[in-house]
């Protein structure tokens, strides 16, 4: 299995600083992650510190028969249920909380943003999460794949039907 | 299936993705990584040997020590013996300073050692250990568990009951974790015990065996509780834990973060002698600890709401038949108290007491304490708490442990501080060490007191004292019980002297690498020929080594304790036949053979002869403030670090430190100066007297300056001066012309609130923090669309612009500062400044 973070992790493991470079990588990633959940950048700041403590606590436990990153986000996840558990469960903002679309070139794409965020803040959670770790964190097929416990050709397919499901909302006329 | 659909794949990521996160919020946490990332390289360069375990504090119930010691030494089978004692059993010449008769001749015939031969079939790793899983004061037996390696689950259980030691059967017990939540319980009539095993899926299964005359047990599988959900296989977020009601019936919890449709509560069980466990009810609590004397309500923990540590769990009575959890407070709790353990003691009358160690602001970790913690007491009934014991050891406590309670004398306890029992009294006065052997407490039963003690070999005995300290009787571990030890054994048996113990006064502290204050806790030296010990221990992140000296001045051994793991503190000991020792300008450094850089010999007054540098040592500090700011006890209190913005460069990293009155001072890390003094919090502490003159002001801002920064003239032509003021507030002000400040405000009365320094730190050009458009941008490493692109910057991020380039075919290109500290240049358009912000002009390197 193919794994674009497989030399920084055997660096790491040879020398703790080279994880650094791991860091760099992944926080900017991590960090819209807890943000859109959170919706707070000073908590999506300590949780992105605090994924990356327990990653080097934790590498030794890493065996590579997945993508790092998918396990760098299963401990992701882990911190922010912890974090929604000591916080009496912060939900994400309103839809109207993100930026300003207005200012987006193209007004009747930004009104179909508009109307896409409060589409997609009626998805069940799982939805909300598959779409999060693909458009958010960017992640790839195969490392959700291996966070959700699904194939990647399932998975893949879980998140079109979505889309499709998303376009279909998005083509009827609003109320 | 639906086909991918770019136009709302695009339109998903503008709904979803948040921007960027600003810079300078990466930064911070990198260089949090890159600390956390130097002490694990640090710790790499030692030779890890032996493995032992020490869990202390809320979860004190494993004392470790390395097997193979034991099997090399005389107490584990060994050849040699102690000549001084003649005891070829046990050799075990220890602590002659001890009120227990040092080698005292426990009866051959009374040590009947391991008479189950059960292997260990299965050894993960290389570092055996040995750990105590348990004791009760209910029944006269203690609990042994041994274990091939920490935590692994591969353990075997012996009892020892009386003079005699069992070996109980190899649990299936594969779950990497477990704790004393989970340890075996003696039923009340002393004939059952009850035990819960962890299955390698997470699920439990909690055991029943009836005990009978031959020490056999026939267990019995009550009940299974289901794996947790995902995310919740590790502790502290799956707990269990039971206990037996007074008339026989077995209580049995079990909690998680989600647990069958519950949210972070505990399932509460209830078996009734025979069949199945049943369901009785749910709530917001988490182990279940003991029952009242009535079976009516459940002692038990629960998480303190705004906290996630495990440490920092509460204590609640759980209503059995309503299943409401009503919350018991000791202390009033704050940001950063804590409840390190939980123990239900019975008294001899019968009466039972809540019994935890409890601090008001602590060091996160589970083997050190600070804050002053207490050793607290409640009587749930009336809710009265008596303090029975408080810290005296500088605000920290190293191993704090189970509390016992002496069978005939209610009034009367052992516990472990620092390593060492003490006995103590519920009348509040100060307990009195037990013994100066290193030692755990494990069980006050009516035969005496339970240790298990460690030599300075790292051989291990139980033994069992009176209440006088005097020696009755001593078990011994079998070397057969780490089969497959291979670690580097003490080559050399060690011989002690006349041992004399002095304890210095923590007077040496320093700051680490890490920023946190640092200090030599306790130097014990013997008499030459003898051994020293030196414990180093830092605040905030506990982590202590202990360096133990061998009689030639030669380090022996290295203790390292961890808190690393919130869950269970670690204590290694390593063992180095050839180390050296060298204290580098803010750290301790162990080296071995191999390692380099200057090595300091080691001598017995290694400890008081530390070097301390004067640059990180807060005491230094702390004098220095006191001159400045006519304080004449000033101390400072480490509260972390921080970006320091107010600095040339927005990147430089600040130690944050407060004074007992509540002033916020910063150290730059990199060049240790005290850059900054915030004390607008503590404007009530101004002088009510007349305003003064804003020359008398000035004048006293440049006094102070000479003071506290005297390589700063401000009147030497290079300084602009930009005073001002606000209101009764005045800002004396210089800068120069790099961005380099000094700064000193005063109120009208002539109360010092602010002191700005940043002279020393290393100057910068212009910049200007600037907004990402809403297309974000790319950065390339040079100004123009051919260069390679090198990052990206997502819509709306701040970014720092450092300078400007007009390119050739008149696209202007910004030089801007990537989250990496990297150098890049975006193109202009894609980029908002601030209205009226100027960029300096600059030249794009080759």
């Amino acid at each position: 299995m193919h794994d674009e973070d497989s030399p920084l992790i055997a660096a790491a493991r040879r020398d703790p600083q080279a994880f650094a470079a791991v860091y760099d990588r992944h926080a900017p990633g991590l960090f819209r992650y807890f943000l859109s959940h959170s919706g707070d950048p000073a908590a999506a700041q300590d949780l992105v510190s605090q994924t990356f403590l327990a990653a080097l606590e934790g590498l030794s436990r890493f065996r590579g028969d997945g993508p790092f990153i998918a396990w760098l986000y299963g401990l992701a996840r882990r911190k922010l249920a912890d974090h929604w558990r000591t916080r009496h469960r912060i939900h994400p903002p309103p839809a109207d909380a993100w930026p300003d679309s207005s200012e987006l070139p193209d007004l009747d794409r930004a009104q179909r943003v508009r109307h896409l965020r409060r589409l997609v803040a009626g998805l069940p959670p799982d939805a909300q999460e598959l779409l999060r770790l693909r458009y958010v964190a960017d992640l790839r097929f195969q490392a959700i794949a291996a966070m959700v416990g699904k194939s990647e050709e399932a998975t893949r397919k879980s998140l079109y039907r979505l889309l499709g499901r998303l376009r279909a909302d998005l083509e009827e006329p609003d109320d | 299936m639906t086909e991918p659909d770019p136009d709302l794949e695009r339109d998903l990521r503008q709904a979803l993705r948040p921007a960027d996160p600003d810079p300078r919020r990466l930064q911070a946490g990198r260089a949090q990584l890159l600390q956390a990332t130097r002490t694990q390289r640090q710790q790499r360069r030692w030779p890890w040997a032996l493995g032992a375990t020490l869990a202390a504090g809320a979860l004190v119930a494993v004392f470790a020590i390395g097997l193979q010691a034991l099997q090399q030494s005389p107490l584990g089978g060994g050849a040699t013996a102690d000549p001084a004692c003649n005891n070829p059993t046990t050799g075990y010449p220890l602590n002659s300073t001890s009120n227990v008769p040092p080698c005292a001749n426990p009866t051959a015939a009374g040590t009947e050692a391991f008479t189950g031969s059960v292997p260990i079939t299965a050894v993960a790793t290389l570092r055996p250990t040995v750990g105590i899983l348990t004791t009760t004061t209910a029944f006269p037996q203690v609990l042994v568990r041994v274990s091939s390696q920490p935590n692994s689950g591969l353990d075997r259980t012996h009892w020892v009951e009386g003079t005699r030691i069992v070996s109980l059967p190899l649990l299936d017990n594969a779950f990497p974790y477990w704790h004393d939540m989970l340890k075996p319980r003696f039923s009340p009539d002393g004939r059952q015990l009850a035990w819960a095993e962890a299955g390698a899926s997470g699920g439990h299964t909690l055991w029943v065996a009836t005990i009978d005359q031959s020490l056999s047990l026939a267990p019995t599988r009550v009940a299974t509780t289901p794996p947790p959900a995902d995310g919740d296989k590790a502790p502290p977020f799956y707990l269990s834990g039971f206990a037996w009601g007074p008339n026989g019936e077995l209580f049995y919890s079990t909690a998680a973060t989600a647990l069958g449709g519950l949210d972070n509560a505990g399932v509460l069980y209830r078996w009734l002698g025979e069949g199945a466990a049943i369901q009785v009810t749910t709530g917001a609590f988490h182990a279940v600890l003991a029952l009242s004397a009535d079976g009516a309500q459940a002692y038990v923990t629960r998480l303190l709401p705004e906290n996630a540590e495990w440490q920092t769990a509460g204590w609640g009575v759980l209503h059995v038949l309503t299943g409401q959890v009503e919350v018991l407070t000791f202390r009033p709790t704050g940001d950063r108290a804590y409840y390190y353990s939980f123990e239900v003691a019975t008294l001899g009358d019968g009466s039972q007491r809540l019994i935890t160690l409890y601090s008001a602001s602590a060091a996160r970790g589970t083997t050190v304490l600070t804050g002053e913690p207490e050793l607290l007491s409640m009587d749930p009934q009336t809710r009265q708490v008596e303090v029975l014991w408080s810290t005296t050891s500088g605000s920290m406590v190293m191993g704090a442990g189970d509390v016992f309670f002496d069978p005939q004398d209610p009034g009367r306890f052992v516990l472990s501080v620092d390593g060492r029992p003490y006995l103590g009294r519920v009348d509040g006065s100060a307990p009195v060490p037990l013994s100066d052997a290193w030692a755990t407490p494990l069980a006050w039963t009516a035969e005496g007191i339970v240790l298990l003690v460690t030599d300075k070999a790292y051989r291990q005995a139980l033994w069992l004292l009176d209440a006088q300290g005097a020696l009755r009787a001593q078990f011994d571990f079998p070397a057969a019980d780490a089969p497959n030890a291979v670690n580097t054994p003490v080559t050399a048996p060690q011989t002690y002297g006349p041992e004399r113990t002095s304890t210095y006064p923590i007077e040496r502290r320093w700051m680490n690498s890490a920023g946190l204050r640092q200090f030599v806790r306790e130097t014990q030296v013997g008499t030459p020929g003898g051994w020293a010990v030196v414990s180093v221990t830092q605040e905030g992140d506990p982590v202590t080594t202990t360096v133990a000296l061998s009689e030639t001045g030669a380090p022996l051994a290295v203790f390292v304790d961890r808190s690393a793991d919130a869950f269970s503190g670690f204590r290694d000991i390593e063992f180095y036949e050839c180390l050296s020792i060298e204290q580098q300008a803010r750290d301790l450094v162990l080296l071995d053979c191999t390692g380099d850089g200057l090595t300091l010999p080691t001598s017995m007054v290694w400890a008081s002869s530390l070097p301390l540098d004067p640059n990180y040592d807060l005491d230094e500090i702390e004098v220095q403030l006191r001159t400045w700011l006519d304080r004449t006890a000033l101390e400072l209190t480490m509260q972390g670090e921080e970006l320091f913005l107010n600095g040339p460069q927005p990147v430089d990293m600040v130690w944050t430190l407060t004074d007992d009155e509540g002033r916020i001072y910063k150290i730059e890390q990199q060049t240790g100066t005290l850059v900054e003094i915030d004390a607008r919090g503590q404007f009530d502490l101004a002088p009510s007297g007349p305003a003064l003159d804003v020359s008398e002001l000035r004048a006293m801002a440049i006094q102070f300056l000479a003071r506290a920064t005297p390589a700063v003239d401000v009147n030497d032509g290079r300084w602009s001066e930009n005073s001002n003021n606000k209101g009764n507030n005045y800002f004396f002000d210089w800068s120069d012309s790099n961005g380099r400040r000094v700064q000193v405000a005063y109120t009208a009365s002539g109360f010092l609130f602010g002191y700005l320094n940043t002279f020393a730190l290393p100057g910068r050009g212009a910049f200007v923090e600037a907004q990402v458009g809403p297309e974000g941008t790319g950065v390339r490493t040079g100004p123009g669309y051919d260069f390679e692109l090198i990052g990206e910057i997502a819509m709306f991020s701040t970014i720092i612009v450092e300078g400007q380039f007009e390119a050739t075919d008149g696209e202007l290109w910004y030089q801007v500062r990537l989250n990496t500290g990297q150098l890049g240049w975006a193109q202009s358009g894609e980029i908002v400044l601030p209205e009226g912000a100027g960029v300096p002009a600059v030249t794009p390197g080759p």
